[in-house]
């Protein structure tokens, strides 16, 4: 594959990354920073994950089943990196730190959320079968 | 000719150093450096709402923090920030090192592994020294010594039998929320905690709640995950940055000690210059080795040309327990704690055969994607953790104690390669437990599943390599931590001691370095 290619992928990717977890478009300075920090840490380009931003993915779905059979899968890793930068821009900081007491309202958004991630963990397991990830 | 030639500049060499100041010194250190020696002044959520060149510090143009991204040996969260990553840079570099079921964490920087500690600073008292041949009024007056010097929070409460006295020590920490939680029901509960072995009471730590010597107490901004220059905690460099403006002491940069020979009326140093590559010999009355447990092996193996010794290896097995503190879900973030441990607990009982020792903290300053994937919820469910369930995030940390065993060692494999071994390894866990069940009546919740068995090695507290007390024998020092066999070199780190307690090592390493130092002053 040549630079132009990847490089090309590597934006595919954030942007859809991206758009699915924060439901925002990505941020230049993230995506610049997204792309050189996969040529370091993940040079080698990974059809799998091609596939999934082709297919538009349940990317969320695919990632959890596969985080709870193998942790240090590819596209947990590209989540991670994306996450890591995400967390370092101010713009998100209300996003990963709670700046006012919601006792009451975080029971609720917690219990909501593990409804929703037992949902995405079966549907995870059916896609990761479909898409032959194990 | 020096007096005497100390190698290295963590703490072991800067408490020897600070007591023969007024010696002919040379200090010699390879002396590593962070790129730039920022100091963060801003409280860190105010740094990290506001301030747009924060991937600066926190991941770095190199992208250091995600340095566990791609790597099976993990690195502590502590240690991989771009402006910290210095303090372990090389470490398998100037000589190979081989493992097996250990990661080492060795540094060449200047002021050693210390420039990231916690900063707990605990006295052995004669219930830890009990295989020493000192004792802790062999050290007490070097411990008040160095309090006077270095500057210590804490306070008298429970754990003062088991943590000596406050003489000298500043006002303790300000508690954080989680901290403040767990030490209220223990003052509300203490029969029932002490009926379960459990004794709770506040750390002493190398914290500076009033100004010293042109250092500012700590104004809580928790920045020390992401830079080594917090003029409130110690770090060594601190007394050495004193030290080398005096004109009879000799700092040299950039040596790397290879070994060390012993002629009439001294001894020779032989090292590498990193920066020419050329062998250059230092001559001195007395040698005092402070490389580090494992970096003084491999200094004395060398010289020795040995390839066949092994030598034990102590690191205090650690666990950890995450425990979620039900009243502060939702809560938000916490100001007022301070990022390190604030609280300490020590078990006594039948489910483990010696004192356990606990340090207790919250997860305030550390990034959220460091502990992002350890909650199981899918990627929006665990960004909802990250800001609800965090601020109630109580991790506690349990040290046990290490005694010399036949597969803990280390080993030259030849003159350049270390090779370490570390497998006879205990099963633990019913500790944890317990405290688990007991702490549960306080609001805090965790279960067994959740308790993470540390790789050994990652405690960071090593020790062991060439123990003092058998007074016959080659590889052991003497009371004195001078080496036999031999007529002035010293061994004045963690090397000396013959066990491991499970209380950190530090303050005591440094209190018999100083002692050691004293009786060599007299000599000279
Ligand atoms: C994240 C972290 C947290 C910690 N928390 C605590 C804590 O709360 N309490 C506690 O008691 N301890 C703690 N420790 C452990 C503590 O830092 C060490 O016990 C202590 O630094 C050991 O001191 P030392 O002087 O023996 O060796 P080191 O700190 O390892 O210093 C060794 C020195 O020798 C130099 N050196 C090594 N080899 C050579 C060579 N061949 N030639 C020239 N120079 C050489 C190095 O450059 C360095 O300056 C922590 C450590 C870390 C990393």
């Amino acid at each position: 594959m040549t630079e132009t290619n990847d490089t090309a992928n590597l934006i595919q990717e954030a942007e859809y990354f991206y758009q699915k977890i924060f439901a925002a478009p990505v941020p230049r300075p993230i995506l610049e920073k997204y792309i050189a920090a996969n040529r370091k840490k993940m040079p080698r380009p990974d059809e799998r994950i091609r596939n999934l931003v082709l297919k538009k993915a349940d990317i969320e779905a695919v990632e959890m089943a596969w985080r709870f059979k193998s942790p240090r899968n590819v596209l947990t890793k590209k989540i991670h990196i994306l996450i890591y930068l995400a967390e370092t821009t101010p713009e998100n900081f209300s996003l990963f730190f709670n700046t006012k007491n919601k006792r009451f309202s975080s029971f609720i958004v917690l219990a909501g959320h593990f409804v929703r991630s037992m949902g995405k963990f079966l549907k995870g397991k059916f896609l990761l079968k479909r898409y032959n990830l194990v | 000719m020096y007096d005497a030639i100390i190698v290295g500049t963590g703490p072991s060499a800067a408490a020897a150093a600070l007591e023969l100041k007024d010696r002919n010194l040379l200090i010699l250190d390879v002396a590593l450096k962070a790129e730039k020696d920022i100091e963060l002044k801003e409280n860190i959520f105010d740094l990290r709402k506001n301030d747009k060149d924060q991937q600066d510090y926190l991941i770095g143009r190199e992208f250091e923090s995600l340095v566990n991204i791609d790597s099976t040996d993990l690195v502590s969260v502590k240690l991989k920030a771009p402006y910290v990553s210095h303090v372990i840079k090389n470490r398998s570099t100037y000589y190979k090192i081989k493992t097996n079921n250990f990661s080492p964490y060795i540094s060449f920087a200047y002021g050693g592994l210390a420039n990231a500690w916690g900063a707990g600073a605990y006295i052995y008292t004669d219930y830890d020294l009990k295989d020493f041949p000192v004792k802790n009024p062999d050290l007490q007056p070097f411990y008040d010594k160095l309090t006077r010097h270095i500057g210590i929070s804490g306070k008298d409460d429970d754990l003062t039998p088991f943590f000596g006295s406050s003489k000298y020590l500043q006002k303790e920490l300000d508690l954080g929320n989680n901290a403040r939680d767990i030490y209220r029901s223990y003052e509300r509960r203490k029969r029932f905690f002490k009926k379960k072995g459990m004794t709770l009471g506040r750390s002493r730590l190398t914290v500076l709640t009033e100004g010293k010597a042109g250092r500012r107490p700590c104004n809580y901004e928790n920045t020390g995950y992401f830079s080594c220059n917090i003029p409130y905690v110690y770090a060594p460099t601190i007394t050495f940055n004193q030290l080398k403006t005096k004109p009879n002491i000799c700092l040299k940069e950039g040596f790397l000690v290879e070994s060390f020979a012993e002629q009439k009326n001294g001894v020779t140093v032989t090292t590498k210059e990193l920066k020419t590559g050329k062998r250059v010999v230092f001559k001195g009355k007395k040698l005092l080795l402070a490389a580090g447990t494992i970096g003084t092996g491999q200094i004395v193996l060398s010289s020795f040309k040995d390839t066949e010794t092994r030598l034990p290896l102590l690191d205090n097995p650690f666990t950890v327990t995450p425990f979620v503190n039900l009243r502060n879900i939702g809560t938000k973030i916490d100001r007022t704690g301070y990022e390190g441990v604030q609280i300490n607990m020590i078990y006594e009982g039948p489910r483990y055969p010696h004192r356990v020792q606990g340090s207790i903290s919250s997860y305030i300053s550390p990034l959220r994607a460091d502990v992002f994937f350890d909650f199981p919820f899918a990627i929006k469910g665990n960004i909802a953790c990250s800001r609800y369930l965090l601020p109630s995030l109580t991790i506690l940390l349990l040290f046990y104690p290490d005694f010399p065993k036949k597969n803990n060692y280390i080993k030259l494999e030849d003159q350049n390669t270390l090779y370490i071994n570390y497998t006879d390894v205990e099963e633990y866990g019913a500790v944890e437990k317990h405290i688990m069940r007991s702490l549960l009546r306080s609001g805090f919740f965790s279960a067994p599943f959740l308790v993470k068995y540390q790789p050994p090695g990652s405690s960071i507290h090593y020790a062991g390599t060439i123990p003092m007390g058998r007074e016959d024998r080659k590889y052991f020092v003497d009371g004195n931590c001078r080496m036999n066999n031999t007529a002035n070199v010293y061994i004045i780190d963690g090397s000396v001691f013959p066990v491991l307690p499970a209380k950190n090592l530090t303050f005591t390493i440094m209190a018999n370095a100083m002692r050691a130092a004293h009786k060599i002053k007299k000599e000279l």
